[in-house]
């Protein structure tokens, strides 16, 4: 999997002429169904409080990437990001307050398009048609932390998994000609996560008889930035191929 | 892109203005607007829980918080099971059952900070003789043979080797002769036995699944009775009924005590010792026998538990244990950390292989354990300064019958099946039914209680 990140890290550094940089903040809803057991189970067994912590469901994300360019007419662009997301839990008594955490920093790519543009149908600008789809896959690790009272009790060593991704957007309006605003909606699939440390970080123990499924989900509403580089005069195999020049992403 | 409307800057900015602080605030929000998530309760009827240790306690509790019938059966006189403070003969809490609490990421931390616990914050350490020297964890940290043996117990938290004797892995990893007795306390006596006889796959899938921290936290007042049980007075509990016979095969389960009385519950915690379930609890019909293997897997010792106070401590004033070689390897310095004014009291747990040598000895043990520490503090200083001693031996308790639950040789994997429950109706809770690690502790029984809760809510 090492060399898949480096690939990845490396398209994302190195892509340039033909790549714009992206910038996005989103709120995340998490579903585990294994995690939302834990919580119950946490709730249980400090029922002699008549407190308890919600769900493991709200949380924030932010990404930084690039949109590569594949092809300009076609709308085909491949887009590579680095999304970070933070779920965070409380629990307060008057004696006992509890944080728990679950952080994940991921690697994502993922083809950005529309099928009605790949036949050749639709205006693309520079970054493709206004409404795009996104479909792909990454790797992300994720840590689950908690703290009594203010101290650390438990912070489980990073884990990784696969992750899939759909989702779709829409590059909606421009700053200053030069910064496309792109609300989106994406959804992460984790179908092998490792769901023991978040039942540590919760329960202080894995559950020995969960029930539920390992699939986690994140579902993530966001609205990205995007800068658009002007133009270089260098011509490459790509851009001779499908590029034409447009006024701007929203003025097709 | 025809036939789209246009949004002017101004325009999209106000939108985000407004929605913005709207979109973070989210989260919030709506945790705000609803009550905390518990468990589905799809189960109504009644519970017998067999057994009024912690695990039967705070099962109870919490099934009687989710407005389920319970009933808990003890066959003594006194709930805890193996907690229990030594009454009135030390200056501060003396325990003849559970010592320590051990991290702080469970809900035993919890409960006990709500009771207003206070832990020792005062700096006390092990103290080991070594070739010739005493050394603290300082010196511990410096000395080659201490080192070597630091590194076999880090080795343990990524081994997944074959199953053997816990000394016979020590040994074939190079452990020093030097060393011996504090292996055998760290990894024996501490989980509830000696290396001699545990397995070292239980050993390691301990220290692997350890996840509630490191610290070992002592009391600063009071005492394991006071600070935990009294969370559990008010509770139901029918005392004198030891429980000898489950029936499961109808839809109800029926319960009998030795006296021939019968109990009719809807489900039943079976909560009770390791050594009671495997050797005193009969079922109707018979466990499955793969569940059957398992329990009988399972081990569980008697420990004898021997007190002693002196005129004064011969011992470093920050001393938490003493761990020396011979036949008894550890004792622990009960009052250490400011709990006690004089720290003139020594415990020794005797447990695996050393039990039976200590039975033998019979009213010869205590000047045994005396001429021990003798030959390593000098001077006959521990006989010359010994005042009096009380004794509590676990395996004599006929409820109890041991002290903790340890995994042998070949027995990896066995406390899983206790995990599950039998046709819905019969449930497991307690120390050895633990199946991540934390057996033969306070907080994993306590987990253990949460699990089985949790099961009996949902199962139907």
């Amino acid at each position: 999997m090492r060399w898949k990140i480096g690939l990845l890290l490396m398209l994302l550094l190195n892509a340039n002429g033909y790549s714009q940089v992206s910038l996005d903040f989103r709120y995340q809803f998490f579903q585990n169904t294994q995690v939302n057991r834990s919580i119950e189970a946490f709730n249980l067994g400090h029922s002699y409080t008549g407190k308890g912590m919600q769900y493991l469901h709200h949380g924030y994300a932010a990404s930084v990437g690039k949109i590569i360019k594949l092809s300009g007419p076609r709308s085909v662009f491949l887009q590579l990001q680095v999304p970070y997301q933070r779920l965070d839990q409380r629990f307060a008594t008057p004696d006992v307050t509890i944080r728990t955490t679950h952080e994940q920093l991921g690697l994502t790519g993922e083809l950005l398009f529309h099928p009605k543009a790949l036949k050749g149908k639709m205006s693309t600008g520079p970054l493709g048609t206004r409404l795009f789809y996104s479909i792909g896959a990454g790797y992300a690790f994720a840590r689950s932390g908690t703290w009594k009272n203010g101290e650390g009790v438990y912070l489980s060593s990073p884990k990784g998994s696969t992750l899939f991704t759909v989702g779709m957007g829409q590059r909606r309006a421009m700053i200053r000609s030069r910064i496309v605003v792109s609300p989106f909606i994406k959804i992460y699939a984790s179908p092998w996560r490792e769901i023991g440390d978040y039942q540590k970080a919760i329960l202080g123990t894995a559950l020995n008889a969960p029930s539920g499924s390992h699939i986690v989900w994140q579902t993530n509403f966001g609205i990205e930035f995007t800068w658009l580089k002007k133009e270089k005069t260098r011509k490459g195999f790509w851009r001779q191929l499908f590029h034409k020049r447009v006024k701007s992403a929203t003025e097709i | 892109m025809s036939g789209t409307k246009k949004m002017d800057r101004q325009t999209f900015l106000r939108l985000l203005g407004m929605g913005g602080p709207a979109l973070l605030m989210m989260p919030s929000l709506l945790s705000s607007c609803k009550k905390y998530p518990l468990p589905d309760r799809r189960f109504e009827g009644s519970v017998g829980i067999i057994g009024a240790g912690i695990a039967g306690l705070y099962a109870a509790d919490m099934l009687i918080r989710q407005g389920i019938e319970v009933k808990i059966y003890e066959a003594s006189s006194r709930i805890g099971g193996r907690i229990r403070s030594v009454d009135s003969w030390a200056d501060h809490g003396m325990e003849w059952g559970a010592q320590e609490v051990l991290g702080r990421n469970h809900v035993l931390f919890d409960l006990l900070k709500n009771n207003a616990a206070q832990f020792v914050t005062s700096p006390i350490q092990d103290y080991a003789w070594v070739n010739g020297y005493w050394l603290n964890e300082d010196l511990m940290r410096d000395n080659p043979a201490t080192q070597k043996l630091d590194e076999i117990i880090a080795s343990l938290s990524s081994y997944d080797g074959a199953d053997m004797i816990a000394n016979l892995y020590a040994e074939n990893q190079g452990i020093y002769a030097t060393t011996q007795h504090i292996w055998n306390a760290r990894m024996g006596i501490q989980k509830g036995s000696s290396t001699d006889l545990m397995g070292i796959r239980g050993i390691a899938d301990g220290i692997q699944a350890s996840s509630n921290g490191s610290e070992k936290l002592v009391f600063q007042d009071g005492n394991w009775e006071g600070l935990l049980l009294s969370s559990f007075q008010d509770l139901d509990v029918q005392f004198n009924t030891p429980i000898t016979d489950v029936q499961y095969n109808g839809t109800k389960v029926t319960l009998s005590d030795v006296n021939g009385a019968t109990y009719v519950h809807d489900k039943v915690l079976v909560a009770v010792p390791h050594s009671i379930l495997k050797n005193q609890l009969t079922f109707q019909p018979l466990l499955p026998t793969e569940l059957r293997a398992q329990i009988n897997a399972i081990a569980m010792r008697p420990a004898l538990m021997v007190a002693m106070k002196f005129t004064a401590p011969f011992w470093p004033a920050d001393a938490k244990r003493i761990q020396i070689p011979g036949v008894w390897n550890e004792f622990e310095v009960t009052g250490s950390g400011g709990r006690s004014a004089q720290n003139n009291y020594l415990m020794s747990r005797i447990t695996g292989s050393a039990y039976q040598a200590a039975i033998d000895l019979g009213t010869g043990l205590v000047p045994e354990l005396l001429m021990q520490l003798d030959s390593y503090f000098g001077n006959q200083i521990a006989t010359s300064s010994f005042v009096e001693s009380q004794n509590l031996d676990w395996g004599l308790e006929p409820w109890i019958q041991g002290a903790q639950s340890y995994t042998p040789v070949g027995a990896e994997g066995s406390r899983l099946g206790l995990t599950q429950s039998v046709e819905h109706r019969i449930y497991f809770a307690g120390e050895a039914t633990h199946a991540e690690g934390h057996h033969g502790t306070v907080h994993g029984a306590m987990e253990t209680a949460i699990r089985a809760v949790q099961q009996i809510l949902q199962e139907v």
